[in-house]
């Protein structure tokens, strides 16, 4: 098997991963499935043109077979790699939309600490002014005492 | 006695409003002392007020006694004897009335004994004794406790008595009411004091229908509400716990105290034989005031501290406020980006095509997030503004905290006066401190905790202080005057400057270098001081127990005991409390003021109540004829009750607090008046005498000089004439109370059966009426005398004045001579006008100095007899005051009759 050929399976198979990869992790449309699975069709036309050229494309010459070849091997790898770019633009304007929201979120959790915090501290100015009005009335009451 | 060994049950009873109110001030002591009460006490009240009851908060409800007004059927048909304004009363409990507080008691008199009874069975099966110590409190001038007192003594007494087969001791303390109360606790209060006083005296048994009417009481203290106009309410609330704990009579209070020291036996016996009279205890005490020094160091230490954290607090709050601010403005923002954030999940969602990838679980985080966010902030913005309101609170309450700070300086200023200034009195002296001394102390303020107060004077360089504040209430007699009620201890001075003289002539009184009575102390009955303080200050004090005794006695009294009682506590306090038992508060003779101040205000009240407001003020024997019949022996109607009642309070009316061994110490008063009063007259005839000397010239002696001379005789004559018209007016009236004072004097000897007193005053007393006697002899010759010729006197010297202006010439009636006959005329004619009347006066005299001396002699025959022979004067008299009657219809009344010297001649 020539160089190209080699080159071509990888391609294809490469584009297969993807296909999986989409299918079985990423749950993806199943329209932006087609993309590499048409994907994978071209890079196996591809191969099979290279593999049988001289059968098929024996009527063009070795550099038009070439460019068809690659031609067609390119198309595939633009749609797998279509498909590749369409999912990881939806994903980012997704993370963005989350780390907006989480952003608020903890925000408003900052907030709210703080809030909790100053009310605490309210609490502790609140019982340490009454133990100074206690103390108070107990130096008042003692005083009545001595 | 020792913590474990007492098995003596106690109870203390408070009957109406005060006496409960001490009842609950006792617990709230005994609380803060010990933290729980002994279980051999309990502590009842008994009252007719709800409010004044439900005040009672340290008493346990269930043993509170309260007693609700009965219907008027109810009462009528309990109380037949009771008249009809009596059947309700206006306002609180009994209305103030007493005779209503004996009728609610026969109405409720089951009650009270259901509850007293479970009290004591209950005390009985907790601590297995059998001996019960009763303690009963009261206000005598309310309804409630001074009607319900002496039934209530007398009933307890005997049910325990039956109950658990020995008699209980009883102590009383009665509260009496002061001099600014008005006609009705005044009144109630005398009225009380007679009944108790009735009950007092019986010391013996005296069972009628099963009852027994004796003294019920051991003790009876008797305290007063004011002092010299000075209200001591405060000093009784203090000193009746004090004295009932600290002096160990409810040893709940002793845990402060080492070893024995008087317990009720000791008591009992010191109080023998004088069980028939009235006690009191009063205190003194003298206090380094350490207690009130750590208190003002602590604060002053505190100030500062406090004021620096609210300056802090300030602050904080300063910035939580500004924090707030910010934050609700964040918050306002985060809801906008709340908004927009959705707004792109939604249209990130929206977008969604064929060739568009969107990640669900993202978003579905993302709105969650976006959710609880949300929810959150909503429940910010209210936390934000509950904060805000909490945080103004705070300010606020750090306002009132600063506020109460400048209470705290106006408490460390006023604990700084009363360091520097102490208000003391005289039951009370605190040492006074500068505010050098007061900071210097503060440098060594631990050592001073565990100083005594004679080293901390010491450490002042006020040691001497320390002696002269510890021994000036016994140099100064006043743990002697400081008891709490108004008790005279001598003679007053306006007495002391008119008759003083004569009694210690006579050898009843003893005057020391200064001139005071001494030995007038035998009328307390029986002194005890107990000096209550650390065991080290006795030693410091110098004032052992023989040392104080041997003061006390060479200086004020004459029996007295001195108990230590060491009070580990008592670092720097040096007390002396003080019991004087067997009091006499009656008056010490006819005209005197009585011992106890207090009966003053309280006879004037109950006399100005006419007989049918009197029933209001007393309670014992209404209802109950019989046994009043056989104690008193005034006969009964059965089934009249109200004659039988009237009879009651008329018993009341007249009965008087009197011993009978008193009455003999009245006599030598009475007669020095009579001797005081005898002298007076002698001097007044004198001056009477002395009226027929005024120089006359001899008629034939004409000269303007003469004339003058005259005339200035005459005005002296007439001016000792006018004298002596108002010395007989005077005499006659002095006369006449004297011999009023006599009178009753041997009314009272008569009717009280009083025995001889004792040989050597009975002496000293006949020598005294011998003497009366003798000098009114020399009295009433001087007045036969001058009666005899005081007109002829007269008539002769007018006679020759008028001779010696007749015969002036009349060659020298100048201008200036008439006028000098004109004022000799004039003094002449007043001169006789006058002497009528002088004459009649002194001739009148007679009269009540034979009855006089006719009292005079009754009291002589019943000192030497104990026995009244009256009856043989009586004729005396008549005939003395026949021949006086005799004389005055043969003589004209300008001549004086000499009746008096007849009848002294049958006499003799």
């Amino acid at each position: 098997m020539e160089p190209l050929s080699i080159v071509i399976l990888i391609v294809a198979l490469l584009i297969v991963i993807e296909v999986v990869v989409m299918l079985l992790k990423l749950k993806v449309d199943k329209m932006l499935l087609l993309m590499p699975v048409i994907g994978v069709i071209f890079a196996t036309m591809s191969f099979a043109l290279n593999e049988y050229r001289d059968e098929i494309l024996s009527s063009l010459s070795d550099s038009a077979s070439s460019i068809v070849i690659y031609v067609t091997l390119a198309v595939g790898v633009i749609f797998g790699l279509f498909g590749v770019t369409v999912w990881f633009r939806g994903e980012k304007g997704a993370r963005k939309l989350v780390l907006d929201a989480k952003k608020i979120d903890s925000t408003v959790a900052g907030i709210e600490s703080d809030i909790r915090g100053s009310d605490m501290e309210i609490d502790h100015f609140d019982d340490e002014m009454s133990a100074i009005k206690t103390k108070i009335a107990d130096y008042e009451s003692k005083e009545k005492e001595v | 006695m020792e913590k474990g060994e007492d098995t003596v049950n106690r109870i203390v009873i408070g009957i109406g409003g005060q006496g409960s109110s001490i009842v609950n001030n006792i617990l709230r002591m005994l609380k803060v002392k010990t933290g729980k009460i002994p279980k051999n006490e309990e502590f009842l009240i008994i009252d007719t007020d709800q409010a004044s009851a439900s005040a009672c908060t340290e008493v346990e409800e269930r043993k509170k006694i309260i007693l609700s007004r009965p219907d008027t059927i109810l009462m009528k048909n309990t109380n037949r004897w009771l008249p009809d304004p009596y059947l309700s009363a206006a306002g609180a409990g009994c209305g103030q009335h007493r005779i209503y507080g004996r009728a609610m008691y026969n109405v409720h008199r089951e009650r009270i004994f259901s509850a007293i009874g479970s009290a004591a069975s209950e005390l009985k099966n907790r601590t297995g004794g059998k001996d019960f110590f009763i303690v009963m409190v009261c206000a005598f001038g309310g309804g409630t406790g001074s009607s319900m007192l002496l039934d209530v003594a007398i009933d307890i007494r005997d049910w325990i008595s039956k109950q658990f087969g020995s008699e209980p001791v009883m102590f009383g303390i009665g509260i009496l009411p002061s001099s600014k109360e008005s006609v009705l606790p005044t009144g109630n209060a005398l009225g009380t004091l007679k009944e108790l006083y009735f009950l007092m005296s019986h010391t013996e048994d005296v069972i009628i229908d099963d009852k027994n009417y004796s003294n019920p009481f051991k003790l009876f203290f008797l305290l007063g509400r004011d002092l010299q106009g000075q209200n001591r309410d405060d000093e009784l609330e203090r000193a009746i716990p004090r004295f009932l704990l600290d002096l160990g009579f409810l040893p709940g209070g002793t845990v402060e105290t080492k070893g024995k020291w008087l317990d009720l036996n000791d008591l009992q016996n010191r109080a023998r034989g004088y069980e028939n009279r009235f006690d009191s205890l009063g205190y003194y005490e003298c206090v380094f005031p350490t207690e009130k020094l750590f208190l003002y160091y602590d604060i002053e230490d505190e100030i500062p501290r406090v004021r620096q954290r609210l300056v802090e607090i300030e602050a904080r709050i300063s910035d939580i406020k500004g924090k707030i601010e910010s934050e609700r403005g964040e918050l306002e923002r985060f809801d906008g980006r709340i908004k927009d954030v959705q707004r792109k999940i939604d249209s990130y969602e929206s977008a969604t095509g064929k060739l568009y990838h969107a990640d669900m679980t993202a978003t579905a985080d993302a709105k969650a997030k976006l959710d609880r966010a949300r929810k959150k902030l909503s429940g910010l913005k209210e936390e934000v503004l509950n904060l805000e309101i909490r945080a103004s609170d705070a300010e606020e309450e750090k306002r009132l905290t600063e506020r109460d700070l400048e209470r705290l300086e106006a408490l460390k200023n006023k604990l700084l006066r009363a360091i520097t200034s102490p208000q003391n009195t005289r039951s009370y002296h605190q040492i006074e401190l500068s505010e050098e001394e007061i900071k210097g102390l503060k440098k060594s303020r631990e050592d001073v905790k565990n100083l005594s107060f004679f080293e901390i004077m010491k450490k002042l360089d006020r040691e001497e202080e320390f002696f002269r504040w510890t021994h000036a209430p016994i140099n100064e007699g006043d743990i002697i005057f400081n008891p709490m009620v108004n008790y005279r201890h001598s003679i007053e001075n306006v007495m002391a400057s008119k008759y003083i003289d004569i009694l210690h002539d006579y050898g009843f009184l003893t005057l020391d270098a200064q001139g005071n009575v001494v030995n007038e102390e035998e009328k307390f009955g029986h002194f005890i001081a107990v000096l209550s303080t650390r065991a080290d200050n006795f030693d410091d004090a110098r004032l052992g127990g023989g040392a104080f005794k041997s003061m006390v006695t060479e200086r004020f009294t004459k029996d007295a005991d001195v108990l230590k009682l060491d009070a580990p506590a008592r670092a720097h306090s040096f007390a002396i409390y003080t019991l004087m038992i067997g009091l006499q508060p009656w008056a010490p003779g006819p005209g005197l003021p009585p011992r106890l101040r207090e009966l003053e205000w309280l006879e004037k009240a109950y006399n100005e109540s006419d007989f049918s407001k009197l029933q209001r003020h007393h309670s014992l024997f209404y209802g109950t004829p019989k046994p009043f019949s056989v104690i008193s022996g005034i006969p009964y109607t059965p089934g009249v009750d109200e004659k039988n009642r009237d009879t009651v309070t008329n018993y009341w009316k007249g009965y008087e607090i009197l011993e009978k061994e008193a009455i003999w110490n009245n006599v030598p008063i009475v007669l020095a008046q009579c001797l005081k009063m005898f002298d007076d007259l002698l001097t007044g005839l004198d001056m009477a005498e002395d009226i027929k000397n005024v120089r006359i010239p001899e008629p034939e002696s004409y000269s303007i000089a003469n004339l003058t001379i005259l005339v200035h005789g005459l005005e002296n004559a007439s001016k000792s004439m006018e004298k002596v018209k108002k010395w007989t007016k005077d005499a006659e009236r002095g006369f006449t109370l004297l011999k009023n004072e006599l009178d009753e004097l041997v009314f009272k000897l008569k009717g009280i059966e009083a025995e001889a007193p004792a040989e050597d005053k009975a002496e000293k007393m006949l020598r005294m009426t011998d003497d009366s006697s003798r000098n009114m002899e020399v009295l009433i010759d001087r007045i036969d005398d001058l009666s005899n010729r005081f007109s002829d006197d007269i008539k002769s010297v007018i006679e020759k004045a008028m001779s010696f202006i007749g015969g002036i010439p009349s060659e020298e009636t100048t201008s200036s001579a008439i006028r000098h006959i004109t004022k000799a005329e004039s003094e002449i004619s007043r001169m006789r006008e006058d002497s009528m009347k002088a004459a009649k006066g002194i001739k009148e005299m007679g009269g009540p100095l034979a009855m006089m001396l006719s009292s005079l002699k009754e009291l002589k025959n019943i000192t030497e007899s104990g026995e009244s022979e009256v009856e043989v004067e009586a004729e005396v008299v008549e005939g003395w005051e026949g021949k006086m009657r005799m004389k005055r219809e043969g003589k004209g009344i300008e001549m004086p009759d000499l009746s008096l010297n007849m009848g002294r001649g049958e006499e003799e």
